[in-house]
């Protein structure tokens, strides 16, 4: 599994992101709104301030790492990327999401599993399958890392209506090499989940509605 | 993924030995086989493990390694010129320092990343070699990094210190109970020297080998570097690379990494029959046998060498799975630059043999890579041949009949087994003279006297007293015939071989010849000086002074006879151009026979 910035796919964008939104088939519910069975509420800070999803990838071979997320997305649905100047098309964009994209994407995210990752325990997965591999006398190693940052700010997150709710649901968390692992082990469900989600944010940065900012 | 069958055999199938083998390297580790100085090493496979090529499985040899470029990739022909550069420079296998270029000092753009130095840096992920540093594999964070790649120990925490000098990756770090990955030069623990013999007698990974007072195995990190003395210099195995940063070119310790694995199992070079010579090879754009695949992808990372290797006896692994990505979304630059000098052909020049004879023409050339260099030639005629001795040198031979005369317009070729291989070549003619006949012995052929217009059955033509090749070799060149004639060739510079007085002074050609020093036989102005006072008879001197040679005299100084050059050859007595009374007293005490 691979995916990668290329902005010169952003015609394509659109129906690809509508599709990412909706892929679940239901409306997301607003803020502590109404229920229906089976889907994931959500509340979250509707302000400019605070973003509610950041994702990052931080690129080890290289020195010089541009800090900044590549991705933040604010409760009041605006999108800002920032592709740092060692990829194509460096700069700072901004556009907007409805409401109704907005939850669309955290719907999305949730039925990915990103919302339910344990790091922890995919990381001790993870190590039995290379046990395995290793006793195996199967080795593998990929040389140079890129650590995958995702965090999510929810006042309130449940991810259907038999399961708790969560107050304050802060997921954050951070994987080397996290497509090469999902490529690697196809038959870790957590991995592939978290790979997901963040091939689904991954895609945002290529929202055919970019506006240059900076 | 390169998964091994099932073991299902009565015997022991080859997983069924790497299951052994998996068993006694650490099945009760359980951390990640994280990288080490060799990739597979650490605490999950062993910190012993060395890993070799992929084609490498412990006999000794040739271990060629063929690097291809993915036809479905992205930038595939871009990528051709620094893939190829990086496998010329892992075929020298040349140490260097200050091998970091950095601004100014390279050719890439601000904010691009150089696709041949990181090219360079996951091929050797993919022939074994790990990091030098703990990097990021090791989870720790900024200038930590740059420690000496360990294992964390039994406390399962990096104990990073750098000691006194404050240098991470030193020799007095201070690591606590982290497991040493680095092999370091036992006589000095210095990375950026290596050892005329690498393997486990002059390098190793246990602490206990280091010289005295060391702590810990130095890196060759940029760092290490400054504080040895040799800033801008790093191993290239050393993770990260910079914006605008080139470093093209080995370390010392990547060097001896692949000669410490090509000492073969026993980790000892010259001993035992499992030593290998590692030799990259150039692929081009195909899928064809490649142990080594690079690609564009639209992977999220920069780039990285997916790696999947398997044991082949305890301490030893080798690779079987080899492909580098590089995530096409990055600013890459393309070095169209190539490292492979031409090499350099000495001047060979048009070759004159004459037919029915033989010439043998020394051929040499030179490179500056060290690269074998191979000769070639083209438009050889049937009686040529060139023989390539394989050292550099080549041999023209030249064995014409005598029907072959003629020029031969041919081009010699001499290239390299670089990367791109170049092409020298040089473009010159045989000439194949006609066969040297000379039937009358003149010293000219016949063939050339046909063409000069001479008899070649006749020795002097003019029959002057002067051989046609004294008269057509007058200007010391007798290839070449161009007679002196005062009105339709006054710049001639050969004697007219068809005269016998080439000048017209009324002096034979010989006679001036044989008399004068200079050009006197073709200038009509100048002629030998007898003094002799033979003036008579006028025009034809007869070896006699008497009085009629006073009468003609005579005669000539009172202006009743113009005086010949003959005449003034034999009757000027005192040299100065005429023949007057001062002559006549002079002819006259000749004839009296007065002293």
């Amino acid at each position: 599994m691979s995916f990668a910035i290329q902005p010169h796919r952003f015609r394509l964008i659109p129906v690809l992101l509508i599709a990412l939104f909706a892929s679940t088939g239901v409306l997301a519910q607003g803020p502590g709104t109404g229920k229906v069975t089976g889907q994931p509420r959500f509340q979250f800070s509707t302000t400019a301030t605070q973003p509610i999803i950041e994702y990052t990838l931080v690129h080890r071979m290289l020195e010089n790492q541009d800090p900044v997320p590549l991705l933040r997305i604010y409760g009041d649905g605006r999108v800002h990327t920032h592709i740092p100047v060692y990829m194509k098309n460096a700069g700072d964009y901004e556009y907007r999401l409805s409401q109704p994209e907005l939850k669309a994407l955290l719907r999305s995210l949730s039925q990915d599993g990103m919302m339910d990752f344990d790091d922890a325990s995919a990381k001790t997965e993870k190590k039995q399958m290379e046990d395995q591999e290793r006793n195996a006398g199967v080795l593998h190693a990929i040389s140079d890392t890129t650590e995958t940052l995702i965090e999510i700010r929810l006042n309130e997150y449940q991810r259907n209506p038999a399961a708790g709710r969560i107050m304050g649901f802060n997921k954050r968390f951070t994987w080397d090499n996290l497509e090469q692992d999902a490529s690697q082990y196809p038959q870790s469900g957590a991995i592939k989940s978290a790979a997901d989600g963040a091939r689904r944010l991954h895609l945002m940065l290529e929202h055919p509605g970019m506006q240059r900012v900076k | 993924m390169n998964r091994q069958p099932a073991d299902s055999g009565r015997f022991i199938s080859g997983a069924g030995l790497n299951r052994i083998l998996a068993l006694l390297l650490g099945l009760s580790m359980s951390a990640q086989s994280i990288a080490g100085a060799y990739i597979f090493a650490g605490k999950g496979n062993g910190e012993d493990l060395v890993t070799h090529p992929s084609p490498y499985t412990g006999s000794a040899g040739t271990v060629t390694v063929r690097v291809c470029i993915n036809p479905a990739s992205p930038n595939a022909a871009a990528m051709e010129i620094p893939i190829q550069n990086n496998i010329n420079i892992y075929n020298r296998l040349t140490p260097t320092l200050g091998n970091l270029g950095l601004g100014g000092n390279n050719n890439i753009p601000a904010n691009q990343v150089d696709l041949e130095s990181v090219s360079l840096h996951e091929i050797g992920h993919c022939l074994g070699m790990a990091h030098a540093n703990a990097a990021t594999e090791s989870g720790l964070t900024g200038s930590d990094q740059n420690a000496t790649k360990a294992t964390n120990g039994v406390n399962n925490v990096f104990d990073v210190n750098p000691g006194a000098d404050g240098v991470l990756g030193s020799s007095d770090d201070v690591r606590g109970d982290d497991g040493n990955l680095y092999w370091f030069r036992k006589l000095n623990n210095n990375p950026f020297t290596i050892a005329s013999t690498v393997d486990s007698t002059t390098y190793s990974r246990l602490l206990t080998d280091l010289p005295a007072g060391h702590t810990f195995a130095t890196n060759a990190d940029r760092s290490v570097a400054s504080l040895l003395g040799v800033p801008g210099t790093e191993e290239v195995m050393q993770q990260g690379t910079s914006l605008d940063e080139a470093q093209r070119t080995l370390g010392h310790d990547d060097v001896a990494t692949l000669l410490y694995a090509a000492s073969g199992i026993n980790e000892r070079a010259g001993s035992g029959n499992d030593d290998y010579t590692i030799v990259l090879e150039y692929g081009g754009i195909s899928t064809t046998n490649c142990d080594i695949t690079a690609s564009f992808t639209s992977t999220t990372a920069l780039a990285f060498c997916n790696v999947g290797g398997a044991l082949i006896s305890p301490g030893h692994a080798r690779i079987t799975t080899a492909s580098i990505e590089f995530g096409s979304g990055f600013n890459w630059f393309f070095n169209p630059v190539t490292v492979n000098q031409a090499p350099l052909l000495n001047a060979i020049g048009n070759q004159t043999v004459t037919a029915g004879q033989s010439s043998s023409v020394s051929i040499s050339a030179s490179d500056a890579d060290g690269d074998n260099l191979t000769f070639s030639a083209t438009g050889l005629p049937i009686f040529a041949a060139l023989t390539d001795h394989g050292n550099g040198s080549a041999t023209l031979n030249i064995n014409p009949a005598i029907g072959d005369t003629g020029s031969y317009p041919v081009t010699i070729s001499v290239t390299d087994n670089g990367l791109p291989a170049l092409t020298t070549s040089e473009n010159f003619n045989i000439i194949i003279d006609p066969a040297f006949i000379d039937t009358d012995g003149d010293g000219i052929s016949d063939s050339q006297e046909i063409l000069f217009g001479t008899n070649p059955n006749l020795a002097d033509t003019d029959g002057d007293g002067l051989s046609d090749g004294v008269e057509i070799g007058f200007d010391g060149d007798s290839s070449t015939y161009n007679p002196y004639n005062a009105v339709t060739n006054p710049t001639g510079t050969d004697l007219d071989a068809n005269s016998t007085d080439t000048d017209g002074d009324g002096l034979n050609d010989q006679l001036e010849f044989a008399n004068t020093s200079g050009n006197e036989p073709i200038n009509p102005n100048a002629w030998p000086n007898f003094a002799d006072a033979d003036v008579a008879p006028q025009g034809n001197p007869n070896g006699q002074v008497n009085a009629a040679d006073y009468l003609v005299a005579t005669r000539i100084a009172l202006g009743l006879v113009t005086a010949t050059p003959l005449s003034l050859a034999h009757g000027d007595m005192n040299s100065d151009g005429v023949i007057d009374t001062a002559d006549l007293t002079l002819i006259l005490q000749a004839v009296l026979a007065i002293p």
